[in-house]
């Protein structure tokens, strides 16, 4: 009964890590490449270098949804909770 | 899920060794292939820059001799010019000066040349138209010729009144005596009409002696004391051939001027 | 489920672990190390080789400001290994090894060790007083953000990868056979990024440990090569094509 409940508990809480812990970064993300829009439509010169940066700072942002996923990955398959 | 030490150990150790095979095998070969040929390529850049600079030298030097030598080119042709205008000049005015003199002398050749011929011709006219004057005054008019001589020589003694006189007065005041001459003996009307002028010219009555000369021609001669008051045709011819003789020259200073 | 998606153990011997995702990389490896070696041996392999390197190499040194040249090797290395770890999992019966939180603490350590080598190599140990910056009091801060990034590193491969295994697999699972396909290409866009990723960040990690103690106030060291540019954001000036 109570290794259930801990895996319930779990598996609700993996859901809502993934669920929340995926707001900031797509917000984020969102935001960034707007703002690498923008700067591309300003000096379309300087598209490849923007573009560059924009790749390593979503790799950046995505991190914290990493974390997340993994935080979630834990529950679900390495509890080390539920033995 | 969880850190395996032995895949992480192995996986360390397996990604070192590739490190290390690929940059033996791929990157250092790489890396040198490609450094070489960049060196080469700036070798050989430096080179031909070298040469373009030496052949940019060696233009400028070409550029620099070929103005030079336009220079010189165009000094030449500005002194050639300069010498042929002189020399042009100078040709000019000799020929000029030559043309100058040449026309002075045969101006002055065809002048004397002129002079003597208009003398000759002047000389040969007078010389026959006096002849021919006084041939045909003789032979037409003997009478009028006669007196009009007549009168010349009185109008002769009135004009000559004072040379007259001062002639008289130097024999020594003695009454005058007068030489006639005529070509033939003069009548009494003539010997009376030059002694009534005579007498008016000088004051006194002369004596006149009377003479005969065929050298006069016709008409009279007049002498008192050393004065000749000449009214012969012979002496009239004469005169006016004097003048015509005199005239000449007047007569040439015109035609030359 | 569980066991399908991670890390499964081959064999045991004795202490030692072989998981297929060992397996996996060292036969990467091999194979890698060998297709070099051959492409080395003929004229044109030879020269596709030369012109991906002079590229790649470039665009390695323009990225940062200071002369990156001896992590241009490690740099290509982790791009080459994590690009094919990535994309063999869209094999049949292979799945990457980058999906085995082992494999990329593996590679992100290496990471860690090579950043403070060359800062060592550049500067010796002057390196570290830049964990003193801005004041002594930030130290502990600095050591817990240097072993936080290299955890991020190998923690963001990781789950990308893993991530995109587990959803083709779930869709697999429960719609059928052709449904995966999209998210198998999205997945190797995922792969390039990441492989490419890393090997940036590891780059930028370790230019800017030496950029920080090149960057501090003048007359402290004789570095050569003080670019005054922004120690605390090392932004990569990025050129040159992906990988």
């Amino acid at each position: 009964m109570n290794q259930d409940m801990l895996a319930l508990v779990s598996i609700v809480t993996a859901g809502a890590t993934i669920a929340l812990g995926s707001i900031g970064p797509a917000l984020g993300q969102g935001r960034a490449v707007a703002q690498a829009l923008d700067a591309i439509a300003r000096q379309p010169d300087a598209a490849n270098q923007i573009t560059r940066t924009l790749f390593v700072g979503l790799a950046m942002v995505e991190s914290t949804a990493i974390y997340c996923l993994v935080v979630a990955l834990v529950l679900l398959f390495a509890n080390p909770l539920l033995g | 899920m969880n850190l395996e030490p032995t895949t992480l150990v192995f996986e360390l150790v397996n990604f070192l060794v590739l490190l290390w095979v690929l940059q033996r095998l791929v990157y250092r070969p790489l890396h040198q292939a490609i450094h070489a040929r960049r060196e080469e390529l700036a070798e050989e850049r430096a080179g031909l820059q070298a040469q373009r600079e030496a052949l940019e030298k060696e233009q400028t030097e070409l550029d620099e001799g070929l103005d030079r030598l336009d220079e010189l080119q165009a000094q030449v042709r500005r002194e050639a010019t300069e010498a042929a205008v002189k020399e042009r000049a100078r040709i000019l005015e000799g020929a000029r000066e030559d043309a100058a003199s040449e026309r002075a002398r045969v101006q002055a050749l065809l002048a004397s040349e002129r002079k003597a011929t208009e003398a000759w011709v002047r000389s040969v006219a007078v010389e026959r138209g006096t002849e021919v004057a006084g041939a045909l005054l003789k032979k037409l008019a003997p009478e009028a010729l006669d007196a009009a001589l007549e009168r010349g020589l009185v109008q002769a003694i009135d004009a000559h009144q004072e040379q007259l006189r001062h002639s008289w007065e130097r024999e020594g005041g003695e009454l005058p005596e007068a030489e006639l001459v005529g070509a033939t003996l003069p009548g009494d009307r003539a010997v009376k009409k030059v002694r009534e002028a005579l007498t008016g010219a000088v004051g006194a009555r002369p004596r006149l002696h009377v003479r005969e000369d065929d050298r006069l021609e016709a008409g009279l001669l007049l002498r008192l004391g050393d004065h000749v008051l000449d009214g012969s045709l012979a002496g009239q011819l004469e005169a006016f051939r004097a003048l015509a003789e005199e005239g000449a020259p007047e007569a040439k200073k015109q035609a030359d001027g | 489920m569980n066991g399908d998606y991670f890390a499964r153990d081959l064999l045991e011997l004795g202490p030692l672990t072989i998981t297929d995702t060992l397996v996996v990389s060292l036969a990467l490896s091999v194979l890698l190390a060998g297709l070099g070696a051959i492409a080395m041996r003929f004229p044109g392999p030879r020269e596709v080789l030369e012109v991906a390197y002079e590229t790649l190499e470039r665009s390695v040194r323009e990225m940062v400001a200071v002369d990156a040249g001896p992590l241009v090797p490690l740099v290509l290395t982790l791009w080459a290994f994590i690009l094919s770890a990535n994309l063999v999992g869209l094999l049949p019966l292979v799945s990457s090894p980058t999906r085995d939180l082992s494999i990329t603490t593996a590679l992100a350590l290496i990471s860690f060790f090579a950043g403070h080598v060359f800062a060592f190599r550049q500067q010796g140990w002057r390196y570290l007083k830049h964990y003193l910056k801005p004041n002594p009091l930030m130290l502990p801060f600095n050591i817990i953000g240097e072993l936080s990034r290299t955890l991020a590193l190998a923690l963001r491969l990781f789950g990308n990868i893993l991530s995109g295994e587990l959803i083709a697999a779930i869709l697999l699972y429960v719609a059928g056979l052709l449904l995966p396909v999209p998210l198998m290409l999205l997945s190797v866009l995922t792969a390039v990024v990441q492989a490419y990723i890393f090997g940036v960040l590891t780059l930028v990690f370790a230019a800017s440990s030496v950029h920080v103690v090149a960057g501090s106030p003048p007359g402290e060291d004789g570095g050569e090569e003080p670019p005054p540019s922004s120690p605390a954001n090392p932004t990569p000036t990025l050129e040159g094509t992906a990988s």
